[in-house]
């Protein structure tokens, strides 16, 4: 049951990361478009974010799932090595999560496989989304801790 | 309902394989290291270049074993290394050769283009006419070559993956097509030229990754380039041009995403054909020769991950249709040339690649 219940969990903090993500990445994505000057309408806007949301599954979830687990099992040791809050420790793990699996694969491969992280900005929210997902964790698992 | 099926094939089979031709395939020469391009000399020999950074030469339907000194190194990570070679249309007279290769220093990857004489078994008098914006990627290189019937200089420059973005900019060569002159003088009737936010030497914009260049017999330019997942496009060339990448696409990211929900735009140009699922095309010629007459005026696309040749019967400028042809190697084939014996000549992509020539089946 306590099992179930962290996987029931992670899945959420998974899904949250993902989804912000996606939506972040078609923004940027659009952003770029609109700037060669194209007109990117409200409704393509959303059929784009709908699109990608489908599209990115099979990558993009597998990534998120696996970065989320390594930070968030790291944030499990930090708790108990140096005590302090889980939002924070589960935040920070977070936040740090995906840019640390991005860079890890653009070592290895040579190239940025989430195109919206390519640049600072977009590092940045990717990073946000992280820690997003860090924070919906904790407030759900560690509710005693915080 | 099978009398219409038979009718619907009948009708559908002279557009599928319009003037097939049977033929048999030898190999000419096995173990090249990733043979990417060759070219036919006059005496009857060829050159080859190995992506690993070799220059090859063929002498008498044997590979030499030492191969061509003097070329500059190249950096062969990821999709780097020594890549393309034409002559010069004064070959005869000059011997000189034009060879793109990928350079790098401290990080930066650079296509490089040079000038050299070719000596017996040597390069001399090597000159670097033309130098890209610097990656830090080791992908999309482009790195085709073709020349003008005015004599310049067509270099395709790819979009280094994670800058393409840049292919729609004019202040820099990633997405591009460059033309310079033979010695890397940018020429004065360049499109845009005299404008102060644009290099003078870009000819076209909006590119992926441009593996096939060539000038037609009727003096069209042809390029294909790899889309990203589909999206693989033929496009007709004209200076000053924009082909569209990255703001509009017929293939979506590797990632699945969008690259563009757009595949049209006003003032970007249109593919005269896209291949969906890619068939990564790679090499590209036309065939011109006597042996297989009903291939004359077609045009060749060598595939990677199709790995086949895709025939395309051209009329009026447009694809009329396509053979996919040589699939039963099941080999990735990097290039393809008509040699001017009036065989078709194959480089298939791997560790240990092979010279294939097609002839008519006896």
């Amino acid at each position: 049951m306590k099992l179930f219940k962290l996987l029931f969990i992670f899945a959420l903090a998974v899904v949250t990361t993902y989804l912000l993500m996606s939506l972040v990445g078609t923004q940027l994505v659009l952003a770029d478009v609109g700037s060669f000057g194209l007109e990117v309408s409200f409704a393509d806007r959303v059929s784009a974010s709908l699109h990608d949301m489908l599209g990115l599954l099979p990558i993009l979830l597998a990534l998120v799932s696996v970065a989320l687990a390594v930070a968030f099992s790291l944030a499990n040791r930090c708790i108990r090595w140096f005590a302090g809050s889980g939002v924070f420790w589960y935040s920070f793990a977070g936040l740090c999560s995906m840019p640390a699996a991005l860079l890890l694969i653009k070592y290895f491969m040579g190239i940025t496989i989430f195109a919206a992280a390519r640049s600072s900005l977009g590092m940045f929210l990717v990073s946000l989304c992280g820690l997003a997902g860090g924070w919906v964790f904790a407030q759900l698992m560690h509710k005693r801790k915080v | 309902m099978k009398t219409l099926t038979r009718l619907f094939i009948v009708l559908l089979f002279p557009l599928s394989i319009a003037n097939a031709a049977e033929y048999k395939v030898e190999t000419v020469v096995d173990g090249l290291n990733y043979p990417w391009a060759m070219v036919f000399l006059p005496v009857g020999d060829m050159l080859i270049t190995e992506r690993t950074g070799q220059l090859r030469r063929i002498h008498q339907g044997k590979l030499l074993p030492e191969p061509i000194k003097n070329l500059p190194a190249s950096f062969s990570g990821g999709q780097g290394g020594l890549l393309d070679i034409i002559l010069d249309s004064e070959f005869q007279n000059n011997q000189r050769v034009y060879i793109s290769l990928v350079a790098r220093n401290n990080k930066n990857n650079t296509l490089k283009v040079i000038s050299a004489r070719l000596h017996d078994n040597s390069l001399e008098e090597v000159k670097t006419i033309f130098t890209s914006t610097a990656y830090q990627t080791p992908y999309h290189f482009g790195g085709r070559l073709a020349l003008l019937p005015d004599r310049s200089l067509l270099i395709t420059v790819g979009d280094g993956f994670d800058y393409r973005e840049k292919a729609q900019s004019l202040n820099t060569h990633f997405g591009k097509i460059i033309r310079i002159h033979r010695d890397g003088t940018v020429p004065s009737n360049n499109p845009f030229v005299g404008r102060k936010d644009a290099l003078p030497e870009i000819w076209t914009i909006g590119h992926r990754n441009p593996q096939g260049l060539l000038v037609s017999t009727d003096g069209t330019v042809w390029l294909h380039e790899h889309g990203p997942k589909g999206g693989d496009e033929l496009n007709k060339m004209e200076a000053g041009q924009n082909y569209g990448w990255p703001a509009i696409s017929y293939g979506i990211d590797y990632s699945g995403a969008y690259v563009s929900p757009y595949t049209k735009a006003e003032g970007m140009q249109q593919p005269v054909v896209y291949w969906s699922p890619s068939i990564a095309p790679s090499g590209f010629c036309e065939y011109t020769g006597d042996v297989f007459p009903q291939w004359r005026g077609n045009l060749f696309v060598a595939t990677l991950v199709e790995k086949s040749v895709r025939r395309l019967v051209m009329e009026q400028g447009r694809v009329k249709s396509q053979e996919v042809l040589f699939t039963e190697l099941e080999q990735r084939i990097r290039e393809v040339k008509a040699g001017p014996d009036g065989y078709l000549y194959l480089l298939t992509d791997s560790e240990s690649g092979q010279l294939l020539r097609v002839s008519p089946k006896d």
